[in-house]
């Protein structure tokens, strides 16, 4: 049940995409959101689509598990497909039914609108598949001091001590639901506000028991000598190298051909 | 200005008073004096509440003294001027295993502390191999620490710590939270480090099968430290040692009884060994 | 009425590439005033097997009875179930919610829908079962007590479901030598007042000082359950398991090889004294 979110989750590999550069792969996220919000025309998807499953060979990530990081978003997906089909008007009628009209134009955007949908989340997992969170916080942090966003250190921390605690906290809180339930609790009858109010006993013993952790976590830090960001090394070190400069060839002319195939 | 005395850890007259829950200002120390030479090793026990855990945060300048000083190798904890030396030179590990690793890779917890330090990449590097290997965990590098088992979480907390090459390891409860075979394995780990590699430890711990391991015993009561010796001479005292509610290692508590109807036993024996030895003579 | 396991498996995560076997066919029966100690190193399954009594976790394989209910039937009474079959988790005191002890300990009592007189009445009698004055603790802030005094109000708060069963999952973890001894005392008054008591430890000089029968475990299997005497006299086997036997037994055994002739199931201090003693008034030493 909690067990089965993937957020975060790396799959270790030799890939050309797991050799990247952190860097190379946020920035490259970004261009290719700009191409692939360029595209407005079959061709253009065509293109996107085509570019989208390179990259994903590339990953040597299974497609299996790509899939199953969509499912959790499909009631979003179809929510947003179902809206644009039925109210964007334009074009041919191609059907019929009391109120519910379905246009030519409303088709086409509604599948537009789930192919952008699933590429966004296809290129996204693919960043966090293919490299460790570690390495991902480390990029973002040296991105953000390029940019010379003040708290880029303490943000890449707080993201690190994120990921490292979601698990811990998501056993905890099997835990605790557990316990509550051997002592008489329901969590899965009544209506919306007994819903709610049942989780009283699941939510305060969780948090006091992150503060009792975040406790115990500052004063372990604080013992190893933890004092912010300044004077601090790290021991991985990023190197760009030529395989970063393809790939920024290559996301570069992708999002350019986006571009140029708009109508 | 050296240390005329060898002491790497010289706790002198220290008084500490804090805050409790209600209000009232309460007293955790009490004129506690304790030297401790390199390489030795010190377990400190009492029960909770006895001061024992506010001794240690003096010991790397978590807590300051209100009165006394505390020094470490001639540092003095209060000057702010040495206060990363001295956390450098006292590493400390503590109880709950989950609480206290930071990274999402093992080998990048290690290198928390040797990054704080500002060392060279390529020396943390060193430094973290070193660490891992030391406390045998270094086929566990790439793993993340949730799914260590709690005697091998201790375990990399502690690489943490050597990493940064300390002169001291205090342990706080570190096996408390343990089954036997973890805290089995945490407590090999500790010994090597102290026999092996000469560090000095200081172990605070409710278990007496640990603190007989150890070459000088302290037990602390309402902040004051009412015992001090090996653990042979703390241990025979099975009376005394009972009456501040502690445990008594078995083969000690056996000899006691054993003496009490008249069976003449030597009075230092503490292990299973030692009382064969001791009930055959002739062997 | 007794629990009763039959052939139940359980596997985590079935059909995922984690998938893992967690019990495998596990016979077992409960009886009410049984004091049972259930034993084997983490992961062995103990913990796991313990959430089948009370159907927090439903067989994968097999089926669980408590009295005349089968939990893994459709229509199970698992309120019911977990009224009967008080189950106290490790670290207790780290569930606590509530403002006030009172609240705390009525909080199991209220899920059951009882009327408000009988709830301070179930209150009380809890709070006095762990010994801590009602007047005194009441109104007290359950986070405002130490250690051991929190942990027996999370083990109050169970009791005052009145449960036939009480599993206690590792209930001395992490406390002093004196609060272990307070606890273990709690314990074997409790069973003494007519519970059922199933004590989940890794300590074997623990469940040897409390328990009657012992059930050991290991890799998901049951791989004895016995007298709780006899079990220790498998002192290879377990040693074999990871599972420490108790020191003086250690000695024991050491004594007999020298030809000490001292019965072999001694697992507690004033028993081996006793036996010492008799053996060398004896002189049948031969050492």
């Amino acid at each position: 049940m909690l067990r089965d979110i993937t957020i975060g989750q790396y799959i270790p590999g030799e890939s050309a995409l797991h050799k990247l550069d952190p860097r190379t792969k946020l920035i490259a996220v970004v261009l290719y959101m700009v191409g692939l919000f360029m595209a407005n025309n079959w061709q253009g998807y065509l293109f996107v689509t085509l570019v989208t499953l390179g990259i994903l060979f590339l990953s040597q990530i299974p497609l299996l598990i790509i899939l199953r990081g969509i499912k959790p978003l499909m009631i979003i997906i179809t929510l947003t497909v179902g809206l644009h089909i039925f109210l964007t008007k334009g074009g041919v009628l191609l059907w019929e039914w009391g109120i519910f009209h379905i246009y030519e134009n409303g088709l086409r955007q509604g599948i537009f609108m789930a192919l952008r949908l699933v590429y966004l989340v296809v290129i996204t997992s693919l960043l966090t598949l293919t490299t460790t969170p570690i390495v991902l916080t480390d990029g973002l942090e040296r991105i953000l001091r390029a940019l010379f966003v003040p708290i880029a250190h303490e943000l890449a921390m707080i993201m690190t001590i994120a990921i490292r605690f979601i698990p811990t906290l998501i056993e905890e809180t099997d835990k605790i639901m557990k316990a509550q339930m051997a002592r008489g609790a329901d969590f899965d009858t009544g209506g919306l506000l007994q819903r709610a109010k049942s989780l009283i006993p699941l939510l305060v013993p969780l948090f006091l028991n992150s503060f009792r952790r975040a406790d115990d976590l500052a004063l372990a830090m604080e013992a190893r000598c933890y004092r912010g960001g300044e004077k601090r090394t790290r021991m991985r070190q990023l190197a760009m190298g030529g395989r970063d400069i393809l790939a920024f060839v290559t996301i570069g002319l992708f999002m350019l051909i986006s571009i140029l195939m708009r109508s | 200005m050296m240390d005329r005395t060898n002491e790497i850890v010289n706790v002198n007259k220290v008084e500490h008073w804090y805050m409790n829950v209600q209000g009232d200002n309460k007293q955790a120390l009490k004129t506690v004096d304790l030297k401790i030479r390199p390489g030795e090793f010190v377990a400190v026990i009492g029960h909770n509440g006895s001061g024992k855990s506010t001794l240690a945060k003096h010991l790397n300048a978590i807590l300051l003294p209100d009165d006394g000083a505390v020094r470490i190798n001639g540092m003095d904890t209060r000057k702010p001027e040495h206060l990363w030396e001295i956390r450098r030179q006292v590493g400390m590990v503590f109880q709950n295993p989950d609480n206290q690793l930071i990274a999402t890779l093992v080998e990048d917890d290690v290198a928390f502390g040797p990054e704080n330090l500002g060392i060279e990449p390529v020396q943390i590097c060193h430094l973290v191999n070193e660490a891992l290997a030391s406390v045998g965990m270094n086929d566990f590098r790439k793993k993340a620490p949730h799914l260590l088992s709690g005697g091998q979480k201790q375990r990399v907390a502690i690489a943490g710590i050597i990493a940064m090459k300390p002169n001291v390891l205090v342990l706080d409860e570190p096996t408390a939270m343990l089954d036997p075979a973890g805290r089995k394995e945490v407590l090999r780990t500790v010994l090597k480090l102290n026999r092996e590699d000469q560090l000095t430890v200081v172990l605070i711990t409710h278990f007496m099968e640990e603190a007989i391991l150890a070459d000088r015993v302290v037990v602390m009561e309402e902040g004051r430290i009412v015992m001090e010796g090996t653990p042979r001479q703390i241990f025979a005292q099975v009376e005394k040692i009972k009456s501040l509610g502690l445990d008594v290692p078995p083969m000690m508590e056996l000899r006691h009884r054993l003496a009490l109807e008249g069976v003449d036993l030597p009075e230092d024996i503490l292990t299973v060994e030692e009382m064969v030895v001791a009930l055959c003579p002739s062997d | 009425m007794p629990i009763r396991l039959e052939k139940v498996n359980y596997t985590y995560q079935p059909n995922s590439p984690f998938q893992s076997e967690a019990l495998h066919d596990i016979d077992l029966v409960i009886r009410e005033g049984d004091f049972v100690g259930l034993i084997g190193h983490t992961g062995s399954g103990k913990s796991t097997l313990a959430q089948h009594f009370n159907g927090l976790l439903k067989p994968t394989g097999g089926r669980v009875f408590v009295d005349d209910w089968e939990i893994t039937a459709k229509n199970a009474p698992l309120k019911k179930i977990r009224e009967k079959v008080g189950l106290v988790f490790q670290y207790p005191e780290h569930q606590l919610f509530e403002d006030t002890v009172y609240q705390e300990i009525a909080f199991g009592v209220k899920n059951l829908g009882l009327a408000k007189e009988l709830i301070e009445k179930r209150v009380r009698k809890a709070l006095e079962m762990v010994h801590l004055p009602y007047e005194d603790y009441c109104n007290a802030s359950p986070f405002a007590l130490s250690g051991g005094e929190k942990r027996r109000v999370a083990i109050a708060s169970v009791l005052a479901m009145e449960p036939t069963y009480l599993i206690l999952d590792e209930p001395m973890a992490g406390l002093d030598p004196r609060g272990r001894r307070e606890i273990m005392e709690q314990i074997k008054e409790l069973h003494e007042a007519g519970l059922t008591v199933i004590l989940i430890s890794h300590s074997m000089d623990d469940v040897a000082q409390l328990t009657k029968r012992l059930i050991v475990m290991h890799q998901g299997r049951i791989v004895f359950d016995d007298d709780t005497r006899h079990v220790f006299t498998h002192y290879a086997r377990l040693q074999e398991l990871g599972l420490d036997i108790p020191t003086v037994t250690k000695l024991v055994l050491a004594l007999r090889s020298k030809g000490w002739k001292l019965r072999e199931d001694i697992f507690t201090v004033e028993e081996a004294k006793e036996e010492i003693l008799k053996a060398l008034r004896e002189e049948s030493k031969q050492c």
